[in-house]
C-alpha cells in the first residue's frame, strides 16, 4: 500500500510492507446438491450402465488438487473404465489408470474414490468443473431416491487442507428413474358369462424380483365390477410350486386390487426375476356384455424401512370378452303367461298383436337395446309396427326397423330376472296355420352391440283361417237326375 | 550554483502496522457484499491539506497458465469508504485499488489507525 500527496505530480508519502490476508481458518466453500448433475445412461431399475458424475464449483481452481467422490452404499459399482474431464483430470489423457485414484470400500460414510486432480489447464480457473465418466454403476432396484453422492476438494494430498465441500451431495431421483417392465399380463374368467361373479386367473411375469413383504397393485379392466373400497377378496395362488403366499387382496379404488405380503411375511422362498406369478381372484363380477373388458395394469413394490417403492409395472390395452348369457323362460308359460300370443291368431290377419315375453337372464342398461327378429313367414310392417305396441311406450331406431327385426331401446334399466314383455303391431299374419318358425331375441348394451342375453326361440301357429272376403256358386241344371255343372268363385 | 541531487524515498510502514482481513470468512467467497478491510497507522502523515491519493496492490486470486484474475474486480467503482475521509473515487485497474481522497479529518493525519474498506472482493481459494 502506498500512499501520495495531491500535486500535480504526486509523490509518495508512505509505502507499507507486504502485509498478508491470514486464511488460515477461513472455512471451505459449501457445494450445493444442484451443483452436481448425476446422469446414468440407463435410468431403469436395476440397469448397470455408464453414469456421468458432473459438478461445478463456484470458485477458481489452481494446480494441484484431490478430488475425493463419496458414492452411495446403496449402488453397486463395479469400475472397469473411468475417464475424467476438468478438475478431475490428473494427466493430459481422459482415460484414468488405477494408479491415479485411491478406491476405498470401507472409508466413512461410504465408499470412495479419491483423484489427483487438477493437473491440466483445460476446465480450471474461473469457471472450474469437473466430470467423470464411470463404467459401471448400477441403479436402485426400485423407484427411490439413492442415496448422496458427495464431493470433497483439498488442497493437499494428506487431504487436510479442505477447499470445498458438499454437505448434501447429487442423487439420482426416484422420479428420474424408470420401473422394470411387467411382461405376459392376462386374465381369464372361471365363467366367461357376462356379469357373473366369478373368480378370474391373473398371470403376469415380473422382471425383477421384489421384497417378500411386498406388494402387488393391480388395475382391474375397467370392464370388471369390484366389491367395494376397503372390502376384501380371496386370494388364491395357482399350482403346487406356487411361492406365493398372500391369501387376501383388499380393493383400494374402484378398480384396483391391493395385495400385500405377497411372498410372506416369513417366507422361506425368494422369488427370482422373471419368476412368473400366478393366482386366482375371487368375487368379481365380469363385464356387463359381450366387449372387451379393457386393459389392466399390473405394478409390483418392494417393501423397505416399511415404506413401499415401486419395481416393476406393466399394463395390457384389451383383456378378454365375456360370453353372452342366454334368455330365461317365463314362470307362468301356459295361457295368457304363455311366451307367444297372437291376439288374433287368423291367417292373414294384420291387425293383431304379437306378445312376446321372457326374463332377462342379465341386467339391461337404461338406454341399452333388444332386438326381436322374426321367422320369415312373420312379416312386420315397419312403420306401422313402430307407431304402436311397446314401440311406442319405449322406442324403437327407425334406422334398424326391417320387415323381419324391430330394435327397442330400453329406457330404464331392467334388472337381471325381471320379466319383460313386447307387444308387436303392425305384423302380417302367417298365410296358414303351419307352425312359424322360432323368434329370436337379443338384449344388448348402450353400444348396441355387445350383447348381453341371446335366446327366446319361441313359435307359434295361426289356428284359425282367414275368412273369405267373397264366395259364390253357381249350377248349370236344376233338374233332378241330370247331369249337373257347379261352378264356384271366391 | 547547481543544487545537489536529493532523492527522497518514502518511509516505510511496518507490516505489523498494516491489517488485512475480509467480512467472509469462507475460501473464494466472490459476492458484492464481500468486503476488503485494510487497517494501517501511517509512517509519517497522511497527505497535507487532507487530500491525496491511496494505492493498494493485491495479489492474483488465481494464476492457471495464461489465465488469471486479481482478488478485487476492475469493474468495482467507488465501492471504498472510510471514517477518517471523504473518498470521492474509487477504481481497480490490474490488481491495484487507487483511493483519492479528501477532507481528512484531522485525528487521522498521523498516529491513528485508517480503516478503509472496500467490497466486491475475492477471498482466497487456497
Amino acid at each position: 500500500m502506498v500512499t501520495y500527496d495531491a500535486e500535480k505530480s504526486p509523490k509518495r508519502i508512505d509505502a507499507s510492507e507486504s502485509a498478508a490476508l491470514d486464511a488460515t481458518n477461513f472455512k471451505a466453500t459449501r457445494l450445493f446438491a444442484e451443483d452436481m448433475k448425476i446422469q446414468p445412461q440407463n435410468l431403469e431399475i436395476g440397469a448397470s450402465s455408464q453414469w456421468t458424475i458432473f459438478i461445478k464449483v463456484p470458485i477458481p481452481m489452481e494446480l494441484g488438487c484431490y478430488v475425493k467422490v463419496f458414492y452411495p452404499k446403496d449402488l453397486e459399482f463395479d469400475f472397469q473404465q473411468i475417464t475424467a474431464q476438468g478438475f478431475f483430470k490428473p494427466k493430459r489423457s481422459d482415460q484414468l489408470t488405477r494408479d491415479l485414484m485411491e478406491y476405498n470400500a470401507l472409508d466413512s460414510p461410504s465408499p470412495s474414490l479419491t483423484f489427483k486432480g487438477c493437473n491440466q489447464f483445460n476446465g480450471i480457473g474461473l469457471e472450474p468443473y469437473g466430470r467423470l465418466l464411470v463404467s459401471y454403476f448400477t441403479t436402485p432396484g426400485q423407484i427411490k431416491d439413492s442415496g448422496d453422492f458427495k464431493v470433497f476438494i483439498y488442497k493437499d494430498e494428506a487431504l487436510t487442507q479442505l477447499i470445498a465441500y458438499q454437505e448434501k451431495g447429487g442423487k439420482i431421483m426416484a422420479t428420474d428413474l424408470q420401473p422394470g417392465t411387467v411382461s405376459d399380463i392376462t386374465i381369464s374368467p372361471t365363467n366367461m358369462g357376462v356379469q357373473e361373479v366369478t373368480s378370474h386367473k391373473i398371470t403376469f411375469v415380473p422382471a425383477h424380483s421384489f421384497s417378500d413383504d411386498g406388494k402387488i397393485r393391480i388395475k382391474m379392466p375397467e370392464g370388471l365390477l369390484l366389491p367395494p373400497i376397503n372390502k376384501q377378496l380371496k386370494i388364491e395362488p395357482y399350482g403346487e410350486n406356487n411361492k406365493m403366499k398372500a391369501t387376501v387382496g383388499t380393493i383400494i379404488s374402484s378398480s384396483v386390487i391391493e395385495i400385500q405380503d405377497v411372498f410372506g411375511p416369513g417366507s422361506d422362498k425368494t422369488m427370482e426375476p422373471e419368476e412368473k406369478i400366478e393366482f386366482f381372484v375371487h368375487g368379481v363380477r365380469n363385464q356387463p356384455s359381450t366387449k372387451d373388458a379393457g386393459g389392466m395394469k399390473v405394478t409390483t413394490f418392494t417393501k423397505i424401512n416399511g415404506e413401499f417403492y415401486e419395481v416393476d409395472n406393466g399394463e395390457t390395452k384389451k383383456s378378454f370378452i365375456a360370453e353372452a348369457g342366454e334368455l330365461l323362460p317365463i314362470a307362468d308359460a301356459d295361457g295368457d303367461g304363455k311366451p307367444l300370443i297372437v291376439s288374433d291368431p287368423v291367417t292373414f290377419s294384420k291387425t293383431a298383436t304379437w306378445t312376446l315375453r321372457f326374463r332377462a337372464a342379465h341386467r339391461i342398461p337404461g338406454t341399452g337395446y333388444i332386438k326381436v327378429e322374426a321367422p320369415p313367414e312373420v312379416v312386420f310392417s315397419p312403420d306401422s309396427t313402430m307407431s304402436g305396441g311397446t314401440c311406442n311406450q319405449w322406442s324403437c331406431p327407425k334406422e334398424d326397423a326391417t320387415s323381419t327385426q324391430i330394435v327397442f331401446r330400453v329406457p330404464n334399466e331392467l334388472a337381471a330376472g325381471q320379466e319383460i314383455k313386447i307387444d308387436l303391431t303392425g305384423i302380417e299374419n302367417p298365410r296358414t296355420t303351419k307352425p312359424t318358425g322360432t323368434f329370436k331375441i337379443t338384449t344388448y348394451d348402450t353400444d348396441k352391440t355387445s350383447e348381453i342375453d341371446i335366446g327366446y326361440d319361441q313359435n307359434t301357429a295361426m289356428t284359425i283361417p282367414g275368412e273369405l272376403g267373397q264366395f259364390s256358386a253357381t249350377q248349370s241344371n236344376v233338374t233332378n237326375g241330370d247331369i249337373n255343372k257347379y261352378e264356384f268363385s271366391m | 550554483m547547481q543544487l545537489p541531487d536529493l532523492t527522497i524515498q518514502p518511509a516505510v510502514i511496518p507490516a505489523v502496522n498494516v491489517q488485512v482481513t475480509t467480512s467472509s470468512k469462507t475460501l473464494g467467497y466472490q459476492e458484492n457484499n464481500n468486503t476488503l478491510i485494510i487497517s494501517f497507522m501511517p509512517a509519517t502523515t497522511m497527505a497535507l491539506r487532507g487530500k491525496g491519493t491511496i494505492e493498494i496492490a493485491v495479489p492474483y486470486w488465481y494464476s492457471v497458465n495464461t489465465a488469471r484474475a486479481f482478488m478485487y474486480s476492475d469493474l468495482a467503482n467507488n465501492k471504498c469508504k472510510s471514517d477518517c475521509m471523504t473518498i470521492h473515487s474509487s477504481k481497480a485497474f490490474m490488481g491495484t485499488i487507487r483511493i483519492t481522497y479528501q477532507d481528512m479529518k484531522s485525528k487521522c493525519f498521523k498516529k491513528t489507525k485508517i480503516v478503509i474498506k472496500c467490497q466486491q472482493f475475492y477471498n482466497p481459494i487456497y
